[in-house]
């Protein structure tokens, strides 16, 4: 019998420390959202943070019960009522990322209606909107997922080589599964590039393979692509998601450069291949791959890039998320060649703001309010140089949302961003 | 105040059909991922259902008489429920996380995900019935509960 009770005592000791720990992870999450560190791991787990706060919200509460009934009203009223106030209040916070989802809708709603149009929503036809989202957002799929769409995939395509950084780079090809002719994408192109501070990453699983199947399957043609990698020497835990075959002593010339010579494959042998619209062409990245996004599809008619890109090619619209909006530090870190001082032309070219012009397509940015990485400045800088011009620029941006925010596809960012893609692609095609 | 027997009646059948519900709704979300008006209704259903359920612990662990043998397994029944509730967000938030990411071709993975979603979401839904159920089947034990 005192064997059972010391047993029992033994469970609730373990059940009150694990409850602990779910508080600990709870205030951590909340200085992450609220405040966030500066250092290399707070910037990282930034990223996660406001995308799981929903979850941690029920984690919390759960745990905050779980320690009322082991504390016990009667026993100790004191510290019963200090646990419900402290529970309840990391909960709260922990909760609100999720509540201000309305805050994100109605931001992108204004900048659509700028955009496109008051009522660009009816512009769409119901025939078309059966393929959409419903709703920029529903509960279920927040906590219970979204199912991957069925496409057609062809993986690892070779397109580039470079026998002396021993580099093969590949892309994966994402294509509508079967007839697409009532499909919304109608075999627009999308060439897609990944992130990854342009020295690691790749394409695929570190390139929302999700979204590519979404897109495929509403009848884009989806080209996830590889790029140059600038080596670093060490990754550390980025060495995971990067490839050996696509490390080698790169700068962003290189990589425009081999982007470009994708643009031509697609010209003369892919589009063919794997039947791309290149009437509408759509670039589309994340974070790094999000600033080599802008510099293609804003450099692409600037006399500066004249014979980097294939010239019948139509880019229909721009796509980058989080994407940094110059690189004039880029000179130190050697992704550059000399500095803004002795080469301003050349870091001009590779700055988003400096090469907008009025011929440009139109772009949707996703940004997060919170990102650590890429302070939201970015993407109002390139907004303000878009509204210069006078060309479309529709910036979403997420309240309490960090860095890669939208990397959880099922949740309230990553929904809401979806929603509002698939309109644009629509709308600008 | 002492809450009444027939109250608290009333509020385990809630928590029993709001709970069923979750069940056939989930069901219907898992099995035809086409959006309807049942997944706005789902998501409603599933976030009163949880903190409904939530509820029904905080109550039972104010009214069981826990000396009391039946009030003994119901008390130790709450602590299973909690528990679960907790791992059961934390499957939910792996599912989340990497079938976003996860390789087009890892069926193993997707099985693994799938599989884990279910156990959570029907899981949580399945303890907030026997919790209620168990409280109806021994509400007429008097000793196991301090009613009106």
């Amino acid at each position: 019998m005192h064997g059972i009770l010391n047993k029992l005592g033994i469970v609730k000791i373990i059940l009150a420390i694990l409850c602990a720990l779910a508080f600990i992870i709870g205030v951590y999450s909340i200085f992450q959202i609220y405040v966030g560190g500066t250092d290399a791991i707070s910037r990282v787990v930034n990223w996660f943070m406001a995308q799981i706060s929903e979850f941690l919200l029920f984690i919390v509460i759960a745990a905050t019960f779980l320690l009322l009934k082991l504390i016990g009203k009667r026993n100790h009223p004191k510290i019963f009522f200090a646990i419900m106030i402290i529970g309840f209040t990391i909960a709260g916070l922990n909760s609100v990322p999720l509540l201000l989802t309305p805050v994100s809708i109605s931001n992108a709603n204004a900048e659509f209606s700028a955009g496109f149009g008051e009522n660009w929503e009816i512009t769409i036809p119901d025939d078309v909107k059966s393929f959409f989202m419903h709703s920029p957002f529903n509960i279920p799929q927040q906590f219970l997922g979204v199912p991957h769409k069925e496409c057609q995939i062809i993986e690892d395509i070779a397109y580039y080589e470079d026998p002396d950084e021993e580099v093969t780079l590949y892309f994966d090809v994402y294509m509508p599964k079967e007839s697409d002719e009532n499909l919304p994408g109608k075999r627009s192109t999308i060439i897609k590039i990944h992130g990854g501070a342009w020295v690691a990453g790749d394409k695929s699983a570190g390139n929302m393979p999700v979204v590519n199947k979404y897109l495929a399957a509403q009848g884009y043609v989806v080209f996830d692509i590889q790029y140059g990698l600038r080596d670093t020497g060490s990754l550390g835990a980025l060495a995971i998601i990067t490839p050996e075959n696509v490390v080698g002593n790169y700068t962003f010339i290189d990589m425009v450069n081999q982007i470009g010579i994708f643009t031509k494959l697609l010209e003369n042998n892919y589009a063919a291949e794997y039947n791309a619209n290149l009437e509408s062409v759509y670039i589309m990245g994340n974070s790094a791959g999000g600033h080599l996004t802008c510099v293609t599809g804003f450099g692409y008619n600037e006399d500066y890039f004249n014979g980097t890109f294939s010239e019948n090619i139509n880019i229909k619209g721009i796509i980058p998320l989080y994407p940094p909006s110059n690189v004039l530090w880029a000179g130190a870190s050697g992704l550059l060649p000399g500095s803004p001082e002795t080469d301003p032309e050349l870091f001009d070219a590779y700055s988003s703001t400096a090469i907008i012009d009025a011929n440009d397509p139109p772009i949707l940015i996703y940004q997060g309010m919170s990102d650590k990485l890429v302070d939201f400045s970015n993407s109002i800088e390139i907004k303000n140089a878009c509204d210069n011009v006078g060309i479309t620029c529709c910036n979403l941006l997420f309240p309490l949302a960090g860095h890669a925010s939208d990397i959880f596809f099922s949740t309230n960012f990553g929904q809401v961003w979806l929603y509002y893609l698939e309109r644009f692609l629509y709308l600008t095609k | 105040m002492k809450l009444k027997k027939e109250q608290f009646k009333i509020y385990n059948f809630f928590i029993l059909l709001i709970n069923l519900i979750t069940v056939i709704l989930g069901i219907i979300y898992f099995a035809y991922p086409i959006y309807s008006i049942l997944w706005d209704i789902l998501g409603v259903i599933m976030i009163i259902a949880w903190f409904g359920t939530f509820v029904l612990i905080f109550i039972n662990d104010l009214i069981l008489v826990k000396p009391d043998k039946i009030g003994k397994k119901i008390n130790h029944f709450c602590y299973y429920c909690l528990a679960f509730y907790v791992l059961a967000w934390i499957f939910l938030l792996i599912n989340t996380g990497l079938s976003s990411i996860v390789h087009t071709a890892d069926m193993a993975m997707f099985t693994i995900l799938g599989l884990i979603t279910y156990i959570g979401f029907f899981g949580m839904a399945l303890f907030g019935m026997c919790l209620a159920y168990l409280n109806i089947k021994n509400l007429e034990n008097r000793g196991a509960w301090n009613l009106e």
